[in-house]
């Protein structure tokens, strides 16, 4: 019963986890993605992140925490933060 | 899933806002005071009460410039207007460099020309800085601690709509006398009431703090900090800025500074802020063939002939006002036609009475030489103001004359107000007139250069409400209060909801005393600032740092007060005191300052009154807390269930 009080909090400490730093991580390259796709200059691109960003982190945020389960809310942010970085970096993109 | 998300999403809202719930609260409470930080400085500096705007204002004005400055480069005069009642002059001496700091200026009394020495206060600006950089704190940590805070917000208010069954009927619901029930009931209605107002602001703020949150862009908050920088200095900005608009608007954060500690920077105005200032250089640049960028200008605008149809007509004395363009208007005109006439009285001549014994490094031969020469230029300033009033439908405020006295004259104004929300950076159109009062070049508004920088321009200026007029401006402070009683009603809901079951957990007591702290005891600081404001001896060394020490004092003694004795003895006690100091506020301010109650209402200062009145609406909103607690104090204390368990909302493996 310990046990399991405890994994809960460390579940639940990771997904907040997750949801804070993997969701900023993946609100980062999807700001990039977008920009790419709408062949934004830099300074537009700027501009741009800086509306969106704050949306696609808080819709993150909330997804994250509407998934039923600890593990699969974290895992599904580890991988979607593969996933893109590596679509971005296939694409040639940069920081 | 069934219920899953409600709840989860309750979690979500409980937690996001708790953990910074305090710092919002003062962040909404202090930016609410923002939106009236002019009249907030202006009845903490009681020496301007005395000045009282009138017809002769812009004569007092130039009077005094051809007294003190008659052969400078430039001038420029930002005449009293709905939320400032003082007269600023600036002007950049004979043979100055443009430079990056500001010409010699003054502040005069707009009734007598007199000059004001007002305290060294840290005003309204501090509030307003404190809301989103806090203090004493590096501008960038504290810009990101604000921001983070501001995004947990953004979370808590978007899950508090996802929670909400069926938000619309709690809205209409309110259950006094039920305890719990009454303040989710009020939290609610704070929260639905002013929803857009509060999605807007929080969204918009995440804009403006966008440069330090997202600091993988690297550099990025140029942008929203110049422009809020440009904020940052007491008073009003001339509106010629040395460097053109980029060193304005640099200046804007570069200044801040110096408007922090305060002393020097204090006549200065900020109306508009650096980048007002800053794209008046540029139009003076303009003028004065200096200018590199000639953004948004129009030098050749189609309408230029039938502008100056205009203005020689109100010279001739015909009426060149639209029908329904305004008394004042009517009457600058009027002035300008008897000017035109040559009612010698009655014309604004910058050129008249040139001084001999002005500044200058020049010898005593020239200088007779020069003021000759500058005897005979007169501008008609009335007239151009009337032309451009009625361009613009709105009054102008805002003079620069470049080689003032002198036959290559220029004047240039620019309006009150920003009309558009999709303006650019440097949102205000100009117009600048020869000395014998012709159209020589117009500025259109400019425009923002993509659809995306007039989106984040128009979140920016709703933030900041630039482009309000007075009825604007208090909405915005009325939805800004309702978005602090919905931060504090949710603080106090957490404890309220908790008292029973968890009275005696630390962690239950901590957030008690930061809540009494934080709610009650930010009033009793706010109400400090302002007694130590009249208070503390005028002349005093450091005398703004100590207002804000005041503050800070007073809110540290709060908390300790809470940390000792947070329960409803607590509550009673700091919001009694508040209640009482904001209550006796107004009189304290008819005390000590040189005018008053009488003559505040005679001579119209509404700035002062206003300020007066919102004391006395928060003594009375406090007083009813202070009825509520009493009330509360007299019921039987509810001791602690100890076979109860924490009722705080858990997110457990598998809810969601």
């Amino acid at each position: 019963m310990v046990m399991t009080l405890a994994m809960d909090k460390v579940l639940l400490s990771g997904r907040v986890l997750a949801a804070a730093v993997g969701g900023y991580a993946l609100s980062v390259v999807i700001c990039l993605l977008l920009g790419q796709a709408m062949e934004l200059t830099d300074r537009e691109a700027q501009t741009f992140n800086s509306m969106v960003f704050f949306l696609v982190y808080l819709v993150l945020v909330i997804v994250m925490f509407s998934i039923a389960s600890h593990k699969k809310a974290i895992l599904g942010m580890i991988i979607a933060n593969g996933v893109v970085w590596e679509i971005w970096y296939a694409l040639g993109g940069a920081l | 899933m069934k219920g899953g998300l409600r709840k989860s999403m309750t979690w979500l809202h409980t937690w996001s806002s708790l953990i910074v719930i305090w710092l919002l609260f003062a962040i909404f409470l202090t930016g609410t005071t923002a939106f009236f930080k002019d009249e907030i400085t202006h009845w903490m500096t009681p020496e301007q009460h005395a000045s009282v705007p009138s017809e002769h204002t812009l004569d007092v004005a130039v009077e005094r410039l051809q007294s003190v400055a008659p052969f400078a480069q430039s001038w420029s005069i930002n005449l009293p207007d709905d939320r400032s009642r003082t007269l600023g002059l600036s002007w950049l001496g004979e043979g100055e460099e443009q430079q990056r700091r500001r010409g010699p200026r003054e502040e005069l009394d707009a009734g007598t020309g007199q000059p004001i020495e007002g305290r060294e206060t840290a005003g309204g600006d501090f509030l307003y800085r404190f809301h989103f950089e806090l203090w004493a704190i590096p501008r960038d940590i504290a810009r990101t601690i604000v921001g983070a805070a501001t995004m947990l917000m953004f979370i808590a208010i978007i899950s508090g709509i996802i929670m909400h069954r069926k938000i619309f009927a709690d809205f209409f619901t309110f259950r006094p006398g039920k305890k719990t029930a009454s303040w989710v009931d009020a939290h609610v209605v704070g929260s639905v009431l002013a929803l857009p107002f509060h999605i807007m602001i929080t969204f918009s703020g995440l804009i403006l703090l966008a440069g330090t949150l997202l600091f993988w862009q690297g550099g990025g908050h140029g942008g929203g900090g110049g422009g809020q920088g440009g904020q940052g200095g007491q008073g009003r900005a001339p509106m010629e800025q040395p460097g053109g608009p980029q060193a304005g608007a640099e200046r804007g954060g570069a200044e801040r500074g110096g408007a922090e500690r305060g002393g020097a920077e204090r006549g200065g105005a900020e109306r508009g802020g650096a980048e007002h200032g800053g794209q008046m250089a540029m139009r003076e640049g303009a003028v004065n063939g200096q200018n590199p960028e000639g953004r948004g200008k129009q030098g050749g605008h189609a309408d230029m002939a039938a502008l100056n149809e205009v203005a020689s007509t109100g010279r001739q004395g015909r009426q060149p006002m639209a029908d329904g363009a305004g008394e004042r208007g009517q009457q600058r005109v009027g002035r300008g036609e008897a000017a035109g006439n040559g009612a010698s009285g009655d014309g604004i001549r910058a050129g008249r009475g040139a001084r001999a014994e002005g500044e200058g490094p020049r010898g005593e031969r020239g200088q007779r030489r020069q003021a000759v020469q500058r005897e005979a230029v007169e501008l008609d300033l009335r007239a151009m103001l009337a032309v451009a009033e009625q361009r613009w439908q709105q009054p102008s405020y805002n003079i620069s004359i470049s080689k003032p006295m002198t036959e290559d004259a220029q004047v240039t104004l620019q309006p009150a107000h920003r009309t558009k929300l999709n303006n650019g950076k440097w949102g205000v159109p100009s117009m600048t007139f020869d000395a014998s009062g012709n159209v020589v070049e117009e500025t259109a508004t400019p425009e923002a250069d993509s659809v995306l920088g007039a989106l984040r321009g128009m979140f920016k200026i709703l933030h900041e409400a630039k482009f309000a007029d007075i009825f604007v401006r208090w909405m915005f402070f009325f939805s800004g209060v309702l978005g602090t009683v919905m931060v504090g009603s949710g603080a106090l809901l957490w404890s309220i909801k908790r008292e029973r079951q968890q009275a005696g957990n630390k962690g239950f007591e901590l957030v008690s005393a930061l809540n009494l702290a934080g709610v009650a005891g930010l009033f009793v600081a706010l109400a400090t600032y302002f007694w130590a404001n009249r208070l503390l001896p005028v002349e005093m060394a450091e005398r703004r740092d100590a207002e804000i020490y005041c503050f800070f004092a007073a809110w540290g003694l709060c908390l300790l007060h809470a940390a000792v004795l947070r329960q409803k003895q607590g509550w009673l006690i700091q919001l009694s005191i508040a209640a009482a100091m904001f209550l006796l506020l107004p009189v304290l301010d008819f005390m000590t300052s040189p005018v008053g109650f009488i003559g505040a209402v005679g001579g119209g200062d509404w700035m002062r009154l206003s300020f007066d009145l919102v004391a006395w609406f928060t003594a009375a909103g406090l007083t009813t807390a202070v009825l509520h607690q009493r009330k509360k104090a007299k019921q039987p204390q509810r001791g602690k269930r100890k076979d109860s368990k924490p009722a705080k909302p858990q997110l457990k493996e598998g809810q969601a």
